[in-house]
């Protein structure tokens, strides 16, 4: 940066080129006087990195914040899933935390190699100057407040953004190592630090959304950021007093080489020590802890699913048994066993029998010994019952038809319970 | 005399194959089984001691109890509803080889009046299990009963109880847990019986990760129900206060957009139990403050003294419980309307004053 050689009055005078618009004077006045420059390349690039990584924060922070708004829900599905969500705000996380040790490294620089005035320190003209803005915009100053090179609008943003990004570093680290940060810490801090982690979010991108864009592209659009110099309007409007600080040749005086080249001597290790010391931590803080991920609850400690308490209903049915009489007669040619068994038969069937088809019988009722005739089984024995009586004469020709003699008032009537027995059947008892 | 009835002898004898069974119920002359009522086959049937044996040399009782059936809920069908093909005499063939295959064929029967509920079974473990050849997995009558059918649940805890005899290790751990004990000694008609969670003919496969991300859904139904947590003096917000923290919002989410994929991340069950939950103020609790380390290493192996603090329980912080955390959270709660409001105005004043010099400036 020249020196100028005019007096910061005569700068003054000159730049009121602004209220008649552009005049040839004021043309020529802005060619002569330098318009400092506010941001390096360096510069530049740290601002868009901060820019990218902040926005990336604060955009899937805030989402898992409020994770079950509906836009959020959205969101976190087009960023793949809230792990992946997580993924990229930790990503973004490291890079603003190495964005951080890098501000601290340059910074240092400028303190102590450099030796440039910490214009960014805040002081009570900012108070003033901002009292004075209020007092211009409603009237009560005719001029405005003429503003150093860093106004106190800048200043907040900037110490807000230090304050912010401290607490968001910190409370980020706990919230990302909870295991380790309770080895020092008392538990409660992990959901207090996710308290302040959340509120200082939206605090950040409230204030950048109301304050930085409204200073910086509402009420003027400030290239700077990108050029590295303002316009000449906005130079005099948000930074008068740098401007004729810098007419007046009031700037830091550079070091000489030799000085600087001593100072980095010093310098230079401690920042590398510092770099490494940052870059390490950030590594470590990112990958120490990972038990909450690897481990899942162990399918082992699972009760067994079928365990049968009590055996199935299986009937032990070795001793069911059916006590049924055996058949102790002949089977073939009697295999209609109602005929004889009925309801009105010679040997009826049981009355809980009754219905039961006749092919059912032998299910349970077995032939068994057929008791020899003789005298042993005489009738007599068993009372008036005499047993079947024999034939008294032929069963062939015409006797072959029992019942044309024998039935209930015929020539010789059988008992009433021989109704029901079907002629076929009467040899079988009666021989 | 008095014979055992070798049954089974004859019908090996019947069927060369040895591979069927008969049936000796009884239909006289029967041409059209739904004219026919049950009494010619009980005449049978009641015949305490009938058996039939299986080619797998089991035996199946056939004596039915018929003053036990007609009290059951089918007490007004007839045999054949359920047994339609035995309604002749002989019986035909039953192809069934044992005793459970015979089962599964004859469960298949209740379908025909019973479609919903076969249609839902269709989609359950049980099914799925039988499918897969486990021929233990349970059928419609090794829950509802054969010729002893009850309304399901009368009483309640009859429904809890039908399961254990399967699931008797879970039924054990059930019936220690503050909703089993309530359960089966006041019957407690508020606490889940197991069919509360698992669904009775629907049930999903519980261990699957969809079932364990959609499982804090399943507490909510009761422990999000204010009026009926009120009883029990039980707060209902737990629900919320999960979802509102780390391990409950990732679970929703992941229930949301991915049901299926396996993630680590603490559901209700994984820190109070699942069939063994206790009260939170028994001494048993796995999450009570004496055991909560112990429930928190389970996925966090590293975890030290202080780390179970860091989950600030189902309740809100306040200046007593949680009072940093109620600090920070009053801290914000002033900070962020004060600077934000603060801005506003100075940007109104700021816009204002700049909009009335340029229009000032334009009119001169």
């Amino acid at each position: 940066m020249r020196a100028v050689e005019s007096s910061a009055a005569s700068v003054r005078d000159a730049r009121n080129w602004k209220d008649e618009g552009m005049s040839e004077e004021g043309t020529a006045m802005r060619a002569v006087i330098p318009i400092p420059r506010r941001f390096t390349v360096p510069q530049r690039i740290e601002h868009g990195i901060l820019a990218i990584s902040f926005t990336v924060l604060g955009l899937t922070g805030l989402i898992q914040k409020y994770g079950l708004n509906p836009f959020s829900e959205r969101l976190i599905s087009l960023l793949g899933g809230i792990q992946m969500t997580r993924v990229i705000h930790r990503t973004a996380a490291i890079v603003f935390t190495l964005l951080t040790v890098y501000h601290v490294i340059v910074l240092a620089y400028k303190f102590f190699v450099r030796r440039i005035q910490m214009t960014m320190m805040p002081c009570l003209k900012d108070v003033t100057d901002g009292i004075h803005c209020i007092g211009h915009s409603l009237f009560l100053c005719k001029e405005p407040p003429q503003m150093p090179r860093y106004n106190f609008a800048e200043k907040l943003e900037y110490w807000a953004l230090i304050w912010g990004g401290l607490i968001m570093v910190a409370t980020g680290f706990m919230l990302w190592n909870p295991l380790i940060a309770t080895q020092f810490l008392p538990g409660q801090f992990i959901p207090a630090a996710k308290a302040a982690h959340g509120g200082e979010a939206v605090l950040a991108v409230l204030a950048i959304i109301v304050w930085h864009f409204y200073n910086v592209h509402v009420k003027m659009f400030n290239t700077s950021m990108f050029t590295g110099k303002m316009t000449p309007h906005q130079m005099e409007e948000e930074h008068g007093a740098e401007w004729s600080l810098v007419a007046a040749g009031g700037v830091s005086a550079v070091p000489e080489r030799a000085t600087v080249r001593r100072r980095q001597i010093i310098f230079v290790p401690a920042a590398i020590i510092f770099a490494a010391l940052g870059a390490g931590g950030i590594y470590w803080g990112a990958t120490a802890e990972t038990t909450a991920i690897s481990t899942l609850p162990s399918p082992a400690s699972r009760p067994q699913i079928y365990s049968p308490a009590v055996s199935l209903p299986q009937e032990s049915a070795e001793s069911a048994t059916v006590a049924a009489p055996l058949i102790p007669h002949l089977i073939a040619g009697q295999e209609q066993c109602l005929s004889c068994h009925g309801k009105s038969g010679l040997k009826t069937i049981p009355s809980d029998h009754q219905g039961r088809p006749v092919e059912s019988c032998r299910i349970c009722h077995k032939p068994g010994p057929i008791p020899k005739p003789g005298p042993s089984a005489t009738p007599k024995e068993k009372g008036k019952s005499s047993g079947p009586k024999a034939v008294p004469h032929a069963t062939t020709g015409p006797y072959k038809n029992c019942i044309l003699c024998h039935g209930l008032g015929k020539l010789k009537p059988f008992p009433e319970n021989h109704v029901n027995t079907n002629v076929e059947h009467c040899t079988v008892c009666h021989k | 005399m008095v014979l055992t009835c070798a049954f089974s002898r004859v019908l090996r004898g019947f069927f060369a194959a040895g591979l069927s069974t008969l049936f000796a119920g009884v239909v006289f002359g029967a041409l059209n089984p739904a004219a026919q009522d049950d009494s010619s086959c009980v005449s049978c049937h009641r015949t305490r001691g009938l058996i039939a044996q299986f080619a797998s040399s089991e035996k199946l009782p056939l004596t039915v109890n018929a003053s036990q059936l007609k009290a059951s809920v089918h007490g007004g069908q007839t045999c054949y509803a359920c047994h339609p093909g035995v309604s002749k005499f002989p019986h035909p063939k039953n192809a069934a080889r044992d005793y459970r295959e015979f089962q599964v064929d004859n469960s298949k029967q209740c379908e025909t009046c019973h479609a919903d509920q076969a249609k839902q079974e269709l989609d359950s473990n049980h099914a799925r299990a039988l499918a897969a050849g486990n021929r233990n997995a349970a059928i419609c009558t090794d829950c509802h009963g054969n010729h002893s059918v009850s309304k399901a649940a009368s009483p309640r805890y009859k429904i809890s109880t039908r399961c254990g005899r399967c699931h008797g290790a879970i039924y054990a751990q059930y019936i220690s847990s503050a909703h089993g004990r309530a359960l089966l000694e006041v019957d407690n008609p508020d606490v889940p019986v197991c069919t509360d969670c698992h669904e009775a003919h629907k049930q999903a496969d519980p261990t699957t990760q969809s079932f364990r991300l959609n499982s804090p859904k399943l507490c909510a139904r009761c422990h999000a129900n204010a009026k009926l947590m009120r009883k029990y003096n039980i707060t209902a917000d737990v629900f919320n206060t999960y979802v509102a923290d780390f391990h409950g919002l990732t679970v929703t989410l992941f229930d949301k957009k991915h049901p299926g994929q396996k993630i680590n991340t603490a559901v209700c069950t994984d820190c109070h139990g699942i069939h063994d939950i206790q009260k939170v103020t028994d001494a048993n609790s796995s999450v009570i403050k004496q055991n909560l380390l112990n429930t928190c290493r389970k996925c966090h192996p590293e975890a030290t003294l202080n780390f179970p603090d860091s989950w600030v329980g189902h309740f809100p912080p306040t200046r007593d419980r949680y009072p940093l955390v109620y600090w920070v959270n009053v801290f914000y709660r002033y900070l962020i309307p004060i600077t934000i409001g603060g801005m506003i105005v100075f940007v109104l004043i700021d816009a204002g004053g700049r909009i009335i010099r340029r229009f000032r400036k334009g009119r001169a």
